[in-house]
């Protein structure tokens, strides 16, 4: 008996010494994220969100990044990707020249990543790689980005933050911008910068433009691909992608949202504004509402499909179940050989998802492309949808109702056109609207500015109820105003001023006794 | 609905009121300028807008800009509004600017009140090329704001070193609008009421009025047609001679430029600026069966009563964008362009309250303005 | 956030419990690559040997004829293996390499916490980028071909004014090139690209100006087989 409590004690001791030993204490961050210090980036902005994450390079797709997480001030540490990475750069020529694969075929890492200059990168911090090839190459740029209005309600605005990483990868003539963009409310941008000179001239016209330097530069595309390893809120079984249309149904809009239950391959919709969602089943705000994030392909203006040989170019946003061998959107190397035979089918339903996107910008030079070619930038937008339960850019936790000064006992003569402006003040410098009722008749409230102006036309004793209010919340107050007939002697107002009638009847009694005199003399 | 003070269209060679130029010439020796005003329905409004290649001739783009209609529908089908002409983005809705707003710039005023924001700010890698040449950019932007109804505007202007502009428009504020048709809206903020999801049409009136002469500006449509195998392209360029009302056509990558008659850059090319409208995921035809909803851009030629894209007082002129398309000549005279720019919110819980701001935007770039880049 | 699994060392003694926190301080060595990080050089280093794969010699510029057929094996890339899921601390590396005898692509994974080559595959028609050895011998291909020669000594004339008298100032880049990229362009040569290992090349001048001919060299057969207008 004695024996059996000590070997239970001594295992409840260890199990309790396990999760001591477990606790995040004993971790460096960085430890805990799975890569080493100089992979690891945790960046805390100005206004209290943070960004952490992995990143590595790699010969072909460049920079990738793992294990991304963001914090909203004040609120959880949830992983929102596992893994976000170039998935190809796509360079087909209007003559049909030439089709480069510009991440399977040459590589966007590696030697083809510059070791950049510090002036390359202004106010910022470099990241430096050391891997099998490089020491302490300068491969990333990490700038803080403030947008001096981040939100905006007359004076209720403050700034945002965002940070942005980006590398330069030489290619041909060009040299190629993957840029990230990680902003204060959750939300990532990936964006793709195009420079350097322009790479192929011919004689065709109807294929390109003609320069001012008398060479034809020949029209390209550049189809751009990301793949979105999604897990949000770590879990990577229980997220699921939809669909998301506003389809016009008898003159108004009724929005429908579609799961997909198995891999897709889909395109935009301007009739519909359709958008794609990830939501993750389980974890909510503290509104109850699902964590979740917008896919939105807006800029596809340029949208391209190409020809039968090119399927992976006949849609534009993918879901497809998590692969390590599908990495590229096209000469995919291990597995299928492009997006459009990653999507053959497979169930996703509790199954580990991930998302492709391509965005494509149609080139046709212009003379300021040469010698050199100025940047030209695409993005899609990866927008936080329910992830914090309010604004968390700002410092106000909840809004503070405007106050309102109650005037005092208003008097005015009819037919006068008295001014009285409403003072009202928000404390979180809030857009104010103002209104009223009960006014007297011919005067109305400018729902600015609160200022009541008109000429009041009718006599009586009015009651007024004004009204301010910020959007959110209105305060009401309310006061007398009375309208008098006015004297017409041009006397200001008050007592004192004979009435006209008198004077009449007095003028003529006068009249009347002077004639009576008349007479007789 | 306010009364418009006048229902004219700036006139052409108009001066520049006292005080309100902007001007910024770069450390590359490029440069911008251009006059402003403020007008009750349209807010903020640029015109005489010159750029000035580094080195080269200065020239006017564009006479006049300005959003001169939003217009916003309601997904659960309740009433629509012209923000501009029923509310206006001037008058007491133009918002006063602080100088946290304008960090890093200057704050210019109109009838003694701070209403515009002026910086001059770095703008990341012009260019990069061969071995190791490469320049940083700048570029001179200007915003305003506007609230009305708690909903916020904000209209910004990008003018960069290469002569490219950037317009759009971000909103914010506050989205005070509930339904009670969930498909129309979204569950928000702890009270779960629904958000009415809307969106808001942004009618741009663009008066290019290139180089010298403004009557002498002609439209050149191009687009570039896939062969039947989709291989390659044939670029087709064709001058539209009579007002259009066009739409976007990815497929066909069609897009319009506007380019001077008669002057040309150092190669003899015609200089032109070209419409550049990557936004197209949102881009629907409204809810109704309005014909000034059915099309992207509309191409007319200036009439000085035509200033309103809708609700235009249709005493001398049309009603609306699609009214002002009727037939006249576009060929080698005063163009203006008018560019509607749809884009939907759906509201979050982030939203509450303010949403923070929601950018759509477009640009105008130069080709062919110079003979070669002059950076 | 994956729980690490922490070996603990910890008994008791007369009630008293001693534990070993030396183990902790083990797992934290400065030399611990974490699971995310690229290879090392180390690492490389050893999965190189543990591949077994002869290196192909370097070959020098003077040498004859026979150079430009490589009978032998080129390693492609060594990169780290991403499994998502992996256990903790799981260091592996994939092995791409060309057999230019057989015209295969061979995929070897190898762990390098047991040392073993765990799978290898043979593929065809599947290519990666050129390795730096492959973009000279492309280039030497090229320009110990006389029409060739002629034809790019033209061009750089063209650009240039200039007679080209080494090579060497020639700045020169080059994509894997499959026939597939180029439907209805390319010639029945150049139609084995793919299941051959070619090369598309990009020359330009010492001062960046871009040949607008591009040759394309099966290395895998030793011969131009096509030029592109560029």
């Amino acid at each position: 008996m004695l024996t059996n409590n000590k070997n239970t004690l001594v295992r409840w001791i260890l199990s309790g010494i396990l999760v001591v030993f477990a606790s995040p204490f004993f971790f460096t961050t960085a430890e805990a994220a799975d890569c080493s210090d100089a992979f690891y980036i945790d960046e805390t902005l100005p206004n209290g969100a943070r960004w952490d994450m992995c990143w590595e390079s790699r010969n072909r797709e460049g920079i990738t990044f793992s294990a991304v997480y963001f914090t909203p001030k004040n609120g959880v540490r949830r992983m929102v990707l596992n893994h976000a990475a170039v998935a190809q750069i796509h360079v087909p020529y209007d003559d049909n020249g030439t089709r480069f694969h510009d991440v399977s075929d040459l590589g966007i890492g590696g030697l083809n990543m510059l070791d950049l200059d510090p002036d390359e990168c202004p106010g910022g911090t470099m990241l430096l790689l050391t891997d099998a090839q490089f020491t302490n190459k300068k491969v990333m740029c990490k700038q803080i980005e403030k947008r001096n209005v981040g939100f905006k309600s007359g004076n209720n605005t403050e700034a945002a933050y965002s940070f942005s990483l980006f590398s330069v990868s030489p290619v041909g003539a060009y040299y190629y911008i993957p840029t990230w963009r990680f902003m204060d409310d959750g939300s990532i941008e990936p964006w793709m910068g195009a420079t350097g000179a322009l790479q192929r001239f011919g004689t065709d016209q109807s294929q390109g433009w003609l320069l001012g330097d008398d060479r034809v530069g020949v029209s390209h595309l550049h189809n751009f691909f990301w793949k979105l390893d999604f897990d949000i809120n770590n879990s990577h079984l229980d997220d699921v992608v939809e669909e998301v249309n506003f389809p016009l149904v008898n003159g108004k809009r009724q929005r429908s949202i579609t799961a997909f239950n198995s891999e897709a391959a889909r395109k935009v919709n301007p009739d519909t504004m359709r958008h794609w969602r990830i939501r993750d089943k389980t974890a909510k705000n503290s509104n109850n509402h699902s964590i979740s994030y917008d896919i939105v392909l807006n800029e596809t203006g340029h949208q391209d499909i190409g020809p039968a040989s090119e399927p992976f170019t006949h849609n534009d946003f993918y879901v497809t179940r998590q692969n390590n061998n599908e990495k590229f959107a096209s000469h995919n190397t291990s597995g299928g050989a492009n997006l459009a035979e990653f999507v053959n089918g497979e169930s996703l339903q509790n199954n580990d998802l991930v998302v492709w996107a391509g965005v494509t910008f149609y080139h046709m030079p212009r003379s300021e492309d040469a010698p050199h070619m100025d940047a030209h930038w695409s993005h899609m937008q990866i927008i936080a949808r329910d992830l914090s339960a309010s604004n968390s850019l700002g410092n106000q936790t909840s809004n503070s109702a405007p106050t309102i000064v109650t005037p005092s006992k208003q008097n005015s003569d009819r037919n006068t056109s008295p001014r009285l402006t409403i003072q009202a003040n928000d404390s979180d410098g809030d857009y104010l609207l103002y209104s009223a009722t009960g006014l007297p008749n011919g005067l109305n409230i400018d729902t600015s500015t609160g200022q009541i102006s008109g000429t009041v036309t009718n006599i009586g004793d009015y009651q007024v109820v004004v009204s301010v209010s910020d959007g959110e919340d209105s305060s009401t107050t309310s006061f007398s105003w009375k309208v008098t007939e006015s004297t017409d002697t041009g006397s200001s107002g008050g007592g004192g001023s004979f009435p006209i009638e008198w004077l009449v009847l007095l003028s003529l009694f006068t009249i009347i006794r002077k004639r009576l005199y008349s007479t007789q003399s | 609905m306010l009364a418009a003070n006048t229902s004219q269209a700036r006139p052409n060679n108009a001066t520049c009121p006292s005080g309100n130029t902007i001007s910024e010439t770069f450390s590359s020796g490029a440069e911008w300028d251009m006059c402003w005003e403020v007008r009750d329905e349209e807010g903020v409004v640029l015109s005489d807008v010159h750029y000035k290649a580094a080195g080269k001739p200065r020239r006017r783009v564009l006479g006049e800009a300005s959003l001169s209609q939003i217009y916003t529908e309601y997904d659960d089908g309740s009433a629509s509004q012209f923000l501009v002409t029923d509310f206006g983005l001037g008058g007491s809705r133009l918002q006063t600017l602080n100088a946290d707003m304008c960090e890093g710039g200057q704050l210019r005023s109109d009838d003694g009140r701070n209403v515009l924001c002026e910086i001059t700010s770095a703008n990341g890698y012009i260019y990069r090329y061969r071995d190791n040449e490469r320049r940083q950019g700048s570029k001179l932007e200007l915003f305003s704001a506007s609230n009305i109804n708690f909903r916020e505007f904000i209209i910004r202007w990008s003018f960069l070193e290469n002569g490219t502009i950037e317009a759009g428009v971000g909103l914010s504020g506050k989205f005070t609008k509930t339904t009670s048709d969930s498909s129309a809206g979204w569950t928000v903020t702890a009270q779960n009421k629904i958000a009415t999801s809307f969106t808001d049409h942004y009618f741009w009136r663009l008066d290019f009025d290139i180089a010298s002469d403004n009557g002498n500006d002609i439209v050149e449509q191009i687009m570039s047609v896939p062969s039947s195998d989709r291989l390659t392209k044939t670029r087709q360029s064709q001058t539209i001679s009579t007002e259009l009302s066009a739409s976007f056509d990815p497929d066909g990558k069609k897009f319009w430029r506007i380019l001077d008659q008669s002057e040309t850059n150092t190669s003899n090319q015609a200089i032109s600026y070209e419409m550049v409208l990557l936004n197209y995921a949102q881009q629907n035809k409204g809810n109704s069966s309005y014909p000034w909803l059915k099309s992207d851009v509309f191409i007319t030629q200036y009439n000085a009563c035509e200033r309103f894209a809708v609700r235009n007082p249709a005493s001398a002129c049309g009603e609306n964008v699609s009214e002002f398309v009727n037939g006249e000549n576009t060929n080698a005279t005063d163009i203006v362009v008018w560019y509607r720019l749809a884009h939907h919110t759906l509201p979050r819980d982030e939203d509450f309250s303010p949403a923070p701001v929601q950018w759509s935007n477009f640009i105008l770039l130069p080709r062919d303005w110079t003979s070669s880049n002059t950076l | 956030m994956i729980i690490k699994k922490i070996t603990i060392g910890c008994f008791i003694k007369a009630l008293t419990i001693t534990c070993i926190t030396g183990f902790i301080s083990l797992v934290y060595a400065q030399d611990y690559t974490h699971s995310n990080d690229p290879l090392s050089q180390d690492e490389v280093a050893r999965v190189v040997a543990m591949s077994k794969i002869p290196v192909l010699a370097a070959r020098s510029s003077g040498s004859t004829s026979s150079t430009s057929i490589n009978n032998g094996q080129e390693i492609l890339l060594i990169e780290r293996n991403e499994e998502k899921g992996a256990p903790e601390g799981q260091r592996r590396a994939d092995v791409f390499t060309y057999d230019y005898q057989t015209n295969e692509l061979i995929q070897s994974l190898v762990d390098l916490n047991t040392s073993e080559v765990i799978s290898s595959v043979r593929k065809q028609g599947v290519q990666l980028p050129l390795t730096q050895k492959e973009l000279t011998r492309a280039k030497q291909i090229v320009f110990d071909d006389e029409d060739e020669r002629q034809i790019l000594q033209d061009e750089y004339h063209r650009i240039t004014s200039r007679v080209l008298s080494d090579t060497a100032e020639l700045n020169i880049k080059a994509f894997t090139f499959v026939a597939d990229s180029l439907p209805n362009r390319v010639n029945e040569a150049s139609k084995q690209c793919g299941i051959h290992r070619c090369a598309q090349l990009m020359l330009y001048t010492g001062e960046n100006i871009v040949f607008e001919i591009s040759p394309i060299v099966n290395l895998s057969e030793g011969v131009v087989t096509q030029r592109i207008g560029f």
